[in-house]
């Protein structure tokens, strides 16, 4: 799996979280934080 | 021995804005000189500026993207990111300030531990909260309205809670060299190199007793080379020096020490010149918006367009520029020998040498600092526009509002176009102030049942609906009244954040932010029938008593 289909599928489980409006562990933030800054550079 | 006061600032956007930063946290270390900052910033933005960032901050984290990437693994990279937090964290801030609001930072400062957050962030379910009410002001009229009054530092400066007016200065330069920067980051922001052609063969066919330093970054070393190769310098090589692409910012911050005067776009090097304050002229174009990101400087002139269009936004696509033609040349070259001559000037003075044609689509501000902090003021005469009469009147309220300081503004002149505008949002007013008392009734009523023995679970949940019904009609009455668009969503916003574990203690802040809204508004309106009241009787006055 590419880095890129890693984070998709990393985002996607945490996007059924925040969608079911659930409490995001702190790795999950970490995880978000990181993937706006490859966002934001591309 | 008592600890230090922490506080941490998160910058995440680009090198002027780091300036910005760098202004404002340095007037509240002038304050306090015993609070520790610590700035947390992109490499490729704030590396450049560290002989500057040392004056005033005591740590500084440099991070970049891809340096989390290095083995080139999504698992090592999280891992590299949680041990950045990781180390952030263990500064123990007391305040997190996050003034860059973008959704990078919005995450790093959720993750960021401390007493205290500011700005953009996010709580464990990933929402966006924004909870102190300047941070408010930023996200709903700066990043969403032209009609803010201040500029930037001023707002970061009251967020980290400075209170005085920086006029702090690294020395007052003066030996007949102008740097010019024509460039900036965007081609709608920066005029073409026949303009600046234009400006640089006047000034030095006009002024023997001057040079010119041309300064930029490798990027734009092809405009600059368009700039000095034109037959129209070719006399004057002797006398320019293009330092474009060579140099570091430190070499340019040398350049601008040993100046007499700045020219230039609204970019980083202007904020550079600030620094200094020495007599600018900012040629504002494109997307930008003068009052909010023109540099902190009292010896500023700013000269931007009168086109409709203008200020433009960066999804918009223009290929004409036509804002790029409303600022003239010869206005330009006007203004700077003023500058070189005195370090500054009024439309007196400028009126000899252009006609009222050259400056018929321009406006020229000159920046001063007032109680509040740094403001612009049109020089020339032109009347102002609706616009600039509520930036005005917006400038008053928020001062007062936001940081309880009281400006003195002279009422400016305007035509009876401004005129009518001005009378048609008195009735706007009027509906707000409605709305916003019925906003008061309903979370009134909501907390009365709360009050009962046996409250009514359906009484409460038809006061919400009902407090949800007055956003759904503000948003009505900003279609029709544009003009306070910055008060209907600054309130807007500061209630979506309204602090609370339960519905009682969200519908007492709600509660407050409606009876805030309300004066406010009544003062809006008492605002208008001020600056009208001597010209009413020029034109059909229909809006209702506020």
């Amino acid at each position: 799996m590419s880095i890129q289909e890693e984070i998709h599928s990393a985002l996607n489980d945490i996007q059924t979280k925040v969608n079911e409006g659930l409490e995001l562990s702190e790795n999950e933030l970490e995880m978000l934080f990181l993937s706006s800054l490859i966002e934001e550079e591309a | 021995m008592q600890n230090k006061f922490k506080m941490a600032f998160i910058q995440l956007t680009r090198i002027g804005d780091v300036i910005q930063t760098f202004t404002a946290a340095r007037q509240l270390k002038n304050e306090n000189p015993n609070v520790e900052l610590t700035l947390i910033a992109r490499k490729k933005f704030a590396q450049g500026l560290d002989f500057l960032l040392r004056d005033v901050f005591d740590n500084i984290v440099y991070f970049e993207t891809k340096d989390f990437f290095t083995k080139k693994s999504l698992k090592s990279a999280r891992i590299e990111v949680h041990n950045f937090v990781h180390d952030l964290n263990k500064y123990e801030f007391d305040i997190v300030m996050n003034l860059s609001f973008n959704k990078s930072s919005s995450y790093l400062a959720s993750l960021i531990k401390a007493k205290h957050k500011m700005g953009l962030h996010r709580n464990n379910r990933s929402e966006l909260a924004v909870n102190d009410k300047w941070s408010q002001f930023i996200y709903s009229n700066v990043m969403a309205s032209t009609l803010n009054p201040f500029n930037l530092v001023d707002i970061y400066k009251h967020i980290a809670g400075a209170k005085e007016v920086d006029v702090t200065t690294y020395q007052v330069p003066k030996d007949g060299v102008i740097t010019i920067h024509p460039f900036a980051s965007s081609k709608k922001k920066s005029w073409g190199a026949n303009k600046w052609n234009e400006v640089i063969y006047k000034l030095l066919k006009d002024r023997l007793d001057i040079s010119i330093i041309l300064v930029g970054a490798p990027n734009d070393q092809e405009k600059a080379k368009q700039i000095i190769e034109s037959p129209m310098l070719a006399n004057f090589g002797d006398r320019i020096t293009n330092n474009v692409g060579e140099n570091s910012i430190e070499d340019t911050f040398h350049d601008l020490s040993r100046s007499q005067l700045f020219i230039g776009h609204d970019s980083m090097v202007s904020h550079l010149a600030a620094l200094f304050r020495m007599p600018s002229l900012i040629i504002s174009l494109g997307t930008v918006r003068p009052h909010e990101s023109s540099p902190y400087n009292d010896r500023a002139y700013t000269l931007s367009p009168r086109n409709k269009c203008f200020p433009c936004t960066v999804q918009e696509r223009c290929d004409l520029l036509p804002c790029h033609t409303s600022v003239n040349h010869q206005v330009v070259v006007a203004a700077a020998k003023n500058l070189l001559d005195k370090g500054e000037f009024a439309w007196s003075d400028l009126s000899q040498h252009v006609t009222p044609f050259h400056v018929d689509n321009v406006s020229i501000y000159k920046s001063s600092f007032d109680e509040f902090g740094i403001k612009l003021t049109e020089v020339t005469k032109n009347n102002v526009s609706h616009k600039d009469v509520f930036r005005t009147m917006y400038r008053i309220l928020w001062s007062y509002y936001l940081a309880n300081v009281e400006v003195s503004i002279d009422t400016p002149e305007f035509n009876n176009d401004t005129l009518r505008i001005l009378n048609n949002h008195l009735e706007g007013t009027n509906y707000l102030f409605e709305l916003y008392g019925h906003g008061f009734n309903f979370c009134n009523r909501i907390l009365d049942e709360t009050e009962n023995e046996n409250p009514e679970i359906k009484e409460i949940q038809a006061g919400v609906s009902k407090v949800a019904e007055i956003d759904g009609l503000c948003n009505v009455t900003k279609r029709s009244f544009s003009q306070l668009a910055p008060l209907i969503d600054f309130f807007y916003v500061n209630r979506a954040n309204a602090a609370g574990n339960n519905i009682i203690e969200i519908t007492n802040n709600n509660l407050i932010s409606f009876h805030d809204s309300s004066n406010i508004v009544a003062i809006l309106a008492d605002l208008i029938e001020k600056t009208i009241g001597p010209r009413i009787g020029t034109v059909n006055r229909n809006g209702p008593e506020v």
